[in-house]
């Protein structure tokens, strides 16, 4: 069966169709082609005549055009839209004059880096410049290190290596820095919140570095559809940058259904699960021969998926191991391992986290099924495009789960096929990632007294380091002193550098994964059930101090939840505006977590089935928070008694925290709400809605200036909901006997929005 | 709140930052002892340099140095030792980077039996400029560079500390010897360590006392800028001061083992790992022909092999003909022996019978070793693939013999 037949048989099955929430079927796009800008070096346009190539994209031409004038471009594209020649052709262009140009290729991941050098080649031969490219990352052999330092026109690394690798020894590449005049960053989109923030940084170091050896070198991005591109890319590369947004390449049809599984309590909003009607779906589909991604939202559901998917195997006609998961914690080796298997055929069915959704060259395979919303549309879309080759049709699958974020976006389809309102947040002013950076910089090079790194504090930065003996001023400079190398002290991705490292004590002790802190505080916690690469593991024993979790191989029938204690001060506030019904405040807090037990769930019925106590370190953090502060009186008024005040806050409490990925790309975990009737700071009934991150990473505070589209958002949602009383899917579960929270939390809304 | 507050806040706790230009008074007082410890002589009074000049006298030292085997040909063969300058930092880092300080630079050349020494002591941060102006004009007096593991440490450090403060590195365009490279071509089997200290006490015989650890030096720095603890800091001027006059006398040692590897060298497995690392040069040949007047030398196995496979390379191919049939009886090269041979009466003398013999000689061996349980099948079946062909030949008369 093809592609288009699977399609038509799926439009006509009766049982598929009654889940169908809405069949988007997205027409394709013809190309609109431009001539070659007058600009383009005419032996280049003679080599694409050559080829048969005789205009360019919209887009490119645009990009071209805009890079031309020696001013920066953020170019937004969907995938598969020739994006790479879009920011290769001024590098090339100026190559062709000035054979000593060089030009710095970030991209978000190693794996992305090398798949693009076989791009930035393809057209390299196609135009014949004889550039030399290369990637450079810690595999990089230390001979071809040299060479690359000395001869590689295009260097293609990724921000860590860039971080790590080249500014701490920007000496050794001075050709590069000299000659640099182009910083091409693909990928954007992936440089917000905790790695944006990073990223940030170092870019504003690498600008140093370049200001050092005389150079200004232009930024060319590209990014995926997001709210603020713009915005991003300013905040990215610390200076004016102009968009690019109209996409001039061709598309194929897309098939996009949304599937809604058939509710089974509608009193509790309860629909069948995802990983249910996965199976369900697979049943249909498998068995036709296509192969099939699935991807999954958290590492936990791959798991649980590749063992139901195993354990139908033979009624899928595929053997065990055409089934495997992916995702991040396997080790390098059999990531690789299972890239290949995806690409050459021999794995039928592959499900991943989010890890395969970027350029990892897995070819293109026939159907997405994405097992439950992936928490922003930019990844929705890219996850989507693992499906169907270029330029033709395509069908992707997307199962919602009863999370409220899913349910929204089945009751409004429109959002998702509209304009794209989910903003990307970077916060260059987080305290600690800020400090690790400037630590670094004045590794790099001693800072001048007027130095600016970050506008307004710099020189209080920069005493501040002084006066902890990090570095030394003297004569107006200040400069590096410590024996440490400060680049090994700071990752771009994680929180803190620690990490628990799992062992496997039936196995010779051999280690299996590693966890950050937190992670390993909720999932790896003394007695818990952790599951990976669909195996149960039982933790015998979390040494905390030694950062070491010792586990063995059990046959579990449950997994473990861990339950988590907060506390929350404020320090000082920033801003606040009173609105009349409400006011909202952002405020720098203390919060104060403590995993203090866990919960036994049942596989499959994911009943509760007993509970434990965890005794382990309190992790306090500092953060940002917004703080909605309501009016008790005026909520007596609408009727909400004090009594009620509790549970309606804690209700809209648990819609907001769900639904704010709509408007900022963050994931549901990135952000926490908590909720106190009389809050010790405010006085009145108040929310509390902060960044999950030491110092925090700018969300709560793009939320300031968007909280009311969050608050509608969370009414139509509640309003809508298909439950009686309230449920998992609005506004979090309820108690049975507990009154209607569904009403509580919407006199609530309703007095905080229309006073 | 907004940075600036976020930092006060974070300061609250800790002290203002001083400038330490502004406090000068207080930080010259180590630097004032540092002079009087060493009788050294401040340059540049408005940022101090401390410079700390010495001078020993060495007997034995050759005028110049030939290192051409042990630098496999990098060296000439007659270095005039008054135009090498041997030079050692300490720096604030060991990993490299440029944010590595080099606060001591150690300088050091040899005339008229002396070994004379100038260190440059860096009393603080930012004191380069003028220092390194001063030096790359004092550079054109030298041709040549000497180190101790200074191709992957010092001179990278210092070509960065030059490019930071935006001037070239005159040392750059001089032939640079590292003398790490050719210890270690000679002992790297035999010492359990080339680092300058084991080298020292081996090969000069010489231990040092009270030698402050490698480890410690960045920390000895710090705690002379912050605090004005001399003590250490007197020490690593101590150990600079050894590691610059080592360095000559064991450009010595390695300049008689070139010359005289016979007489200079006598442990045999030095010998061999240093015939071993000679082997790939052109004129290899000639340096083996030095060695072998050592006695145990000449008679060891690996030499023979070797030196056979050079003889072939020099198409002596009787010379070397003879000494595989030497080898004939040695385990570790007789299958080579036996190879080596049949190849040479295959394709030189052409005579097949003969070669058929030899290779019929090596499958009995390889036939009775696989009786005792030593099995080679990669040697079985490139002695039974020559073996057919030899047969083949014979059988179509290709055989003049």
């Amino acid at each position: 069966m093809n592609l288009e037949q699977l399609i038509d048989y799926l439009s006509r099955e009766s049982s598929f169709q009654s889940r169908v929430q809405k069949w988007m079927t997205i027409p394709g796009k013809e190309a609109h082609y431009v001539p070659f800008p007058s600009t383009l070096e005419p032996a280049l346009i003679e080599a694409f005549r050559k080829k048969g190539i005789n205009g360019l994209y919209s887009h490119q031409a645009a990009t071209f055009d805009i890079a031309q004038k020696g001013e920066n471009v953020v170019v937004v594209t969907p995938t598969a839209s020739g994006k790479t020649l879009a920011y290769n052709l001024p590098v090339f262009n100026r190559l062709y004059r000035e054979p000593e140009t060089r030009a710095l290729y970030l991209f978000p991941t190693k794996a992305l880096a090398q798949d693009q050098l076989k791009e930035v080649e393809d057209i390299n031969l196609k135009l014949d410049i004889g550039a030399k490219a290369f990637t450079f990352d810690g595999d990089t052999p230390a001979d071809i290190r040299r060479t690359i330092r000395k001869a590689g026109h295009l260097v293609i690394t990724n921000p860590d290596m860039l971080h790590q690798g080249i500014l701490p020894h920007h000496t050794l590449w001075i050709k590069l820095f000299e000659n640099l005049r182009y910083i091409i960053i693909d990928e954007l989109h992936m440089y917000r919140g905790v790695f944006g923030s990073h990223v940030a940084n170092v870019i504003a170091r690498l600008k140093r570095i370049c200001r050092f050896y005389g150079t200004t070198p232009q930024f060319i991005m590209s990014s995926a559809t997001i709210h603020n591109p713009r915005e991003l890319a300013e905040t990215i590369a610390g200076e004016p940058v102009q968009l690019i947004d109209e996409n001039g390449a061709p598309s194929g049809k897309k098939h996009f259904v949304l599937y809604n599984p058939p509710v089974v309590n509608a009193e509790l909003g309860l629909r069948r699960g995802v990983v249910n009607e996965v199976k369900q779906i697979a049943r249909k589909i498998i068995p036709t021969g296509a192969q099939v991604i699935i991807f999954a939202r958290s590492r936990m559901r791959v798991e649980l998926l590749v063992t139901y998917l195993r354990d139908m195997a033979g009624e899928l006609g595929l053997e065990r191991r055409q089934i495997r998961g992916y995702r991040g914690g396997y080790l390098p080796l059999e990531r690789r391992e299972i890239e290949k298997g995806v690409k050459s055929g021999a794995i039928r069915v592959v499900v991943s986290t989010n890890a395969l959704e970027l350029g990892i060259d897995i070819g293109q395979l026939d159907v997405a099924i994405l097992a439950g919303y992936p928490g922003s549309i930019a990844s929705a879309w890219q996850q989507a495009g693992r499906a169907g080759r270029r330029n033709k049709t395509s069908l992707t699958i997307m199962v919602a789960s009863s999370a409220p974020l899913d349910q929204y976006l089945m009751e409004n389809p429109g959002y998702f096929f509209g304009k794209n309102p989910e903003t990307a947040y970077v916060d260059r002013e987080n305290l600690p990632i800020l400090i690790s950076h400037v630590k670094c910089a004045a590794f790099e090079l001693p800072f001048e007294e007027n130095e600016t790194f970050i506008p307004n504090a710099t020189q209080t930065l920069l005493d501040y380091l002084a006066s902890e003996n990090i570095l030394r001023k003297t004569n107006g400079r200040y400069f590096w002193m410590s024996a440490i190398y400060p680049a090994d002290e700071v990752g771009l991705r994680n929180s803190t550098q620690e990490n628990v490292v799992i062992i496997d004590t039936t196995r010779d002790n051999r280690v299996i994964g590693e966890m950050d802190l937190f992670g390993a505080q909720e999932m790896l916690h003394t007695e818990a059930i952790y599951i990976h690469n669909s195996i149960s593991y039982y933790v015998d024993k979390l040494e905390w101090e030694e950062r070491k979790a010792y586990v063995h191989r059990v046959d579990a029938d449950h997994y473990t939840d861990a339950i988590t204690k907060t506390d929350i001060k404020v320090l000082d506030v920033s801003e606040e505006l009173s609105l009349g019904p409400y006011g909202k405040i952002l405020a720098d807090v203390a919060v104060a977590r403590t995993v203090t037990g866990y919960k036994k769930i049942k596989f499959k019925s994911h009943e509760n089935i007993g509970f434990g106590r965890v005794y382990l370190p309190e992790m306090e953090m500092q953060t940002t928070a917004l703080l909605l502060r309501f009016s008790r009186s005026a909520l007596e008024e609408k009727g909400l008694r004090e009594s009620h005040m509790g549970e309606g806050l804690k209700s809209v409490a648990y819609a907001l925290r769900n639904l704010a990925p709509l408007f900022i790309i963050c994931d549901v975990t990135d952000i926490a709400v908590f909720s106190m009737v009389r809050d010790p700071f405010t006085h009145e009934p108040t929310l509390y809605v902060y960044d999950k991150y030491q110092g925090g990473m700018g969300l709560s505070k793009k939320l300031f200036s968007r909280e009311q589209l969050l608050l509608e958002a969370a009414r139509d949602h509640i309003r809508q909901c298909v439950c009686a009383k309230g449920c998992p899917s609005c506004i979090g579960p309820t108690l049975e006997a507990a009154d209607n929270s569904k009403q509580l939390a919407l006199i609530l809304l309703n007095a905080a929005l229309d006073g | 709140m907004d940075l600036t507050r976020k930092l006060r806040y974070l300061q609250s706790q800790t002290a203002p930052a001083s400038d330490s230009s502004k406090n000068n008074a207080q930080h010259q007082a180590p630097l004032m002892a540092l002079k009087e410890h060493f009788d050294g002589r401040l340059l540049y009074p408005e940022q101090p340099v401390l410079l700390l000049e010495h001078h020993k006298i060495v007997d034995g030292m050759p005028t110049t140095l030939d290192w051409y085997w042990l630098s496999k040909g990098e060296a000439p063969h007659a270095i005039p030792i008054d135009k090498c300058l041997f030079f050692d930092l300490e720096t604030t880092g060991l990993q490299g980077g440029s944010g590595v300080y080099a606060f001591l630079a150690g300088f050091a050349w040899f005339r008229d039996d002396v070994v004379n020494c100038r260190q440059y002591f860096l009393p603080d941060y930012g004191r380069e400029d003028r220092l390194f102006h001063d030096l790359n004009q004092w550079f054109q007096s030298f041709d040549y560079l000497v180190s101790y593991n200074g191709k992957s440490f010092d001179l990278p450090v210092l070509r960065s500390r030059f490019l930071m403060n935006r001037l070239p590195l005159e040392l750059d365009n001089k032939p640079h010897f590292d003398l790490l490279h050719m210890v270690r071509r000679v002992w790297k089997d035999t010492l359990p360590t080339c680092d300058l200290q084991s080298v020292e006490r081996r090969i000069l015989g010489y231990t040092r006392t009270d030698d402050i650890p490698g480890a410690y030096i960045p920390r000895a720095y710090l705690d002379f800028i912050q605090l004005g603890r001399v003590h250490d800091i007197i020490r690593v001027i101590e150990h600079n001061q050894t590691d610059l006059i080592s360095l000559p006398r064991i450009a010595s040692v390695l300049h008689n083992i070139n010359r005289q590897p016979h007489a200079a060298l006598n442990d045999t497995d030095s010998c061999m790992a240093l015939a071993r690392s000679i082997y790939p040069m052109h004129d290899a040949l000639d340096f083996y022909l030095l060695m072998e007047r050592n006695v145990q030398v000449a008679r060891h196995p690996d030499f023979l092999f070797y030196k056979s496979m050079l003889l072939k390379r020099n198409k002596r191919m009787q010379q070397a003909y003879d000494l595989w049939q030497q080898l004939f009886h040695h385990p570790l090269y007789s299958y080579r022996a036996y190879e080596e041979t049949a190849k040479y009466l295959e394709h030189h003398i052409k005579n097949h019978k003969e070669a058929l013999q030899i290779v019929d000689r090596a499958l009995d061996q390889l036939a009775i070793q696989k009786e005792f349980g030593y099995v080679r099948g990669d040697l079985i079946k490139k002695f039974v693939h020559r073996r057919n062909r030899l047969l083949k030949n014979l059988k179509s008369g290709l055989n003049n013999s």
